[in-house]
């Protein structure tokens, strides 16, 4: 385990968490955009509302300023009447009769003095006091130039009226005021605009800050003056401003000068009928965000999970492998997860299989081992009875083990099956020193275990009896060791050649039992054994079934 | 096959004509005896030759007289019935197509010779096949005089 648990940083986390913080990495961008856009959204819905505000304003305006160019025409028209140039009043006084269309209204011809000298609202001759509002007319008189009036009240009936004034110019002076005189209910109506619905509050004030018009309860308002603070921000504006109306609502207020009066023209709409809508949408728009923001996570759940729970599952199966357990192979939605787990269950199932044949060659070992140390402790007791001396004894014991462990050493190369007949003849007159004077030939034949060990016994026999009592003790004696076999049986032969009359050994001792009756016993074969001037010659007959036919490669052989 | 009991291991050797001494007969021998009175006819079954000779020595020291040496299954099924033996002590890993197992079944069944298995290590499949057959007990390899001793006691009359 290396020191350093963590290499990018931080610590190791689950897979859940790394998937929760990927979605977290793409929902965030997106989220942040989505407020970024319902905010710009409702910042537009905010500039198009104060720009329609000022459209309503200008409109109003534009249509105020239209209706007194219309009054300054007729008056015009009236003022270059040449009745009026002769001084015939009686006959002017029909013509503005006739000229006067808007009822309500008046028309009035003022003399220097004030003095109104023909009016529409009396007959010709009746007396006519001055005029209730000389400050404008003295404009007119100053200026040559027409002038709106303020409101004022009117000096016949005292109603809230305003004057549209004229010159009548004669030469370079003027000799008349012509007055058009309209009620400030007129402007009321002009600016009343039932179609932009009713929370929309339109006003007019005059230039000394009188409220002339209202579009709504304009009797309650007119005449009165506009609070200080508004009347200064109205003056100031330029576009829209939040401000408190007259009738004390908390409004948005767009107001524009008329250019005909001077006169500051307003459009009104509440805030809290602007921020309704305004609200309803952020409010939407939040439910429509937090509605796909849960489908999203509750899918992006879903998903971490298909993914989080196979790879958790893997991890189990991996710990249980590490345990030794046999494991499953995974049937999840996560292909890799599936593919880890199937090797993850080949390999348990490999793993317990060697575990098996390990358990198994261990059996083995054990009961081979045991019946081994059975087997040498019959040898020692064999050989103890024919040993006259703890000296022979040692000697021909060793000599017998050392024959079992060369038999057995072929057998361990061959993995306990066998041995090849030749290594066998090999390794047991090597023991003796004897395989240069042999003459070793057969076919490659590959003995079971038992026979093997049998075989190996009798050739040990017979190498320890040429090397005491036969031919290998003289300098000419030589052994032929030769097999070959005959449909179902094979056949050894142990011939001695070249003994200088070799001792003729006892028939009936443990050697002999070994050669002529245990092992071939032991092989269910049969043997001879004789002995003839040149050496002793051992034949041995057993059945093919002690060879196997799936042994390994014959090039493989151990010597 | 000629029953080894015909041909009792000789007094003299082939290479080294000596009588025997020593070993595992000798002194305990005539100890042992005595502690058996009953006298018992045993077939071994065995394939390996070192190991059974040995038995042979060991029976026979403790009084018994052995009635033959089996190498294979049909051996031994073939001695127990021209010498109906007391009881067979039998090597369960035998040569030839059968096992001693099978052997035991065999015999005691057929001529109602009980078995003492005489095993090695052996696995527990193997050992509940042997527990199957109902033999009069086991004899861990290496047998010893004791062992052997102690499982010829359990021999029924």
């Amino acid at each position: 385990m290396p020191a350093r648990v963590f290499k990018y940083g931080i610590p190791p986390q689950r897979i859940r968490t790394f998937l929760i913080l990927f979605a977290i990495a793409l929902a965030a961008p997106l989220l942040g955009l989505a407020v970024y856009s319902l905010n710009r959204m409702a910042s537009l819905e905010q500039a198009e509302i104060e720009r329609r505000v000022l459209q309503v304003a200008e409109d109003l305006a534009h249509d105020i300023d239209r209706e007194l160019d219309r009054a300054v025409a007729i008056l015009d028209t009236l003022a270059s009447s040449t009745v009026l140039r002769r001084g015939d009043l009686p006959a002017f006084h029909i013509q503005t009769r006739a000229a006067l269309k808007h009822a309500g209204a008046a028309i009035v011809l003022i003399d220097r003095t004030y003095q109104q000298l023909t009016s529409t609202m009396a007959n010709f001759g009746t007396p006519l006091p001055k005029t209730a509002d000389p400050e404008t007319a003295r404009r007119v008189f100053e200026t040559k130039q027409r002038q709106v009036s303020d409101l004022f009240r009117g000096s016949m009936d005292g109603r809230a009226v305003f004057n549209v004034e004229v010159p009548v110019i004669e030469g370079a002076t003027v000799l008349y005021v012509l007055i058009m005189s309209f009620p400030a209910s007129h402007i009321a109506n002009l600016i009343n605009r039932p179609n932009l619905g009713t929370p929309w509050i339109n006003g007019v004030t005059d230039n000394k800050g009188v409220i002339l018009a209202r579009s709504e309860r304009h009797d309650e308002f007119v005449g009165k003056p506009l609070p200080p603070d508004l009347l200064e921000r109205s003056r100031a504006a330029k576009g829209v401003f939040r401000a408190t109306s007259v009738a004390g609502a908390d409004v948005l207020r767009a107001t524009v000068r008329s250019d005909v009066a001077g006169w500051l023209v307003s459009a009104t709409v509440p805030v809290a009928f602007l921020e309704e809508p305004r609200r309803r949408s952020q409010f939407f728009g939040a439910a429509m965000l937090g509605t796909a923001l849960a489908i999203g996570l509750a899918l992006a759940y879903i998903f971490a999970g298909f993914m989080a729970r196979p790879i958790t599952d893997a991890t189990h199966a991996a710990a249980a492998v590490g345990a030794g357990k046999l494991v499953d192979p995974l049937h999840s939605p996560l292909v890799e997860a599936n593919t880890l787990t199937a090797v993850l269950s080949d390999a348990s199932t490999e793993l317990k299989r060697r575990e098996e044949h390990a358990a198994f060659l261990m059996g083995e070992l054990a009961h081979r081992s045991k019946n081994q140390l059975a087997v040498v402790r019959g040898m020692a007791s064999q050989t103890a009875r024919q040993s006259k001396s703890i000296d022979q004894f040692s000697a021909d014991f060793n000599q017998r083990l050392q024959g079992l462990a060369e038999s057995q050493d072929l057998m361990l190369r061959q993995n306990w099956q066998g041995a090849w007949l030749e290594d066998l003849v090999r390794a047991h007159l090597n023991l003796f020193a004897a395989t240069p004077r042999a003459d070793i030939s057969g076919p490659p034949l590959f003995l079971e275990a038992n026979a093997v060990q049998n075989i190996g016994f009798a050739l040990h026999e017979l190498a320890t009896n040429a090397t005491k009592h036969g031919v290998l003790r003289t300098p000419d004696g030589h052994v032929s060791v030769t097999w070959h076999r005959t449909d179902e049986r094979i056949h050894l032969e142990w011939k001695e050649t070249g003994g200088q009359e070799p001792k003729q050994p006892d028939h009936r001792g443990f050697g002999s039992l070994v050669l002529t009756q245990l092992v071939p016993q032991s092989l269910q074969g049969n043997a001879t054994l004789e002995f003839t001037s040149e050496g002793c010659r051992w034949a041995l007959d057993f059945a093919a079934t002690h060879v196997l036919t799936n042994h390994p490669p014959s090039n493989q052989r151990a010597l | 096959m000629i029953p080894l009991h015909a041909h009792p291991v000789p007094a003299q050797l082939w290479f080294a004509a000596t009588p025997p001494h020593g070993g595992e007969g000798g002194k305990r021998e005539q100890a042992d005896s005595d502690l058996d009175a009953r006298s018992l006819r045993v077939l071994i079954v065995e394939d390996e030759f070192f190991i059974s000779l040995d038995m042979q020595n060991l029976v026979q020291a403790l009084g018994h007289s052995v009635v033959g040496i089996a190498v294979s299954a049909a051996d031994a099924v073939r001695m127990a019935q021209s010498e109906r033996p007391d009881v067979a002590l039998v090597d369960i890993r035998l040569i030839g197509p059968r096992d001693g197992i099978d052997a035991a079944d065999e015999m005691f069944n057929r001529f109602g010779i009980p078995s003492l298995f005489v095993t090695a290590n052996t696995d527990p499949h193997t050992r509940a096949r042997a527990q199957a057959v109902h033999p009069l007990g086991f004899i861990e390899k290496p047998a010893n005089s004791q062992r052997l001793r102690a499982a010829l006691r359990s021999v029924p009359q």
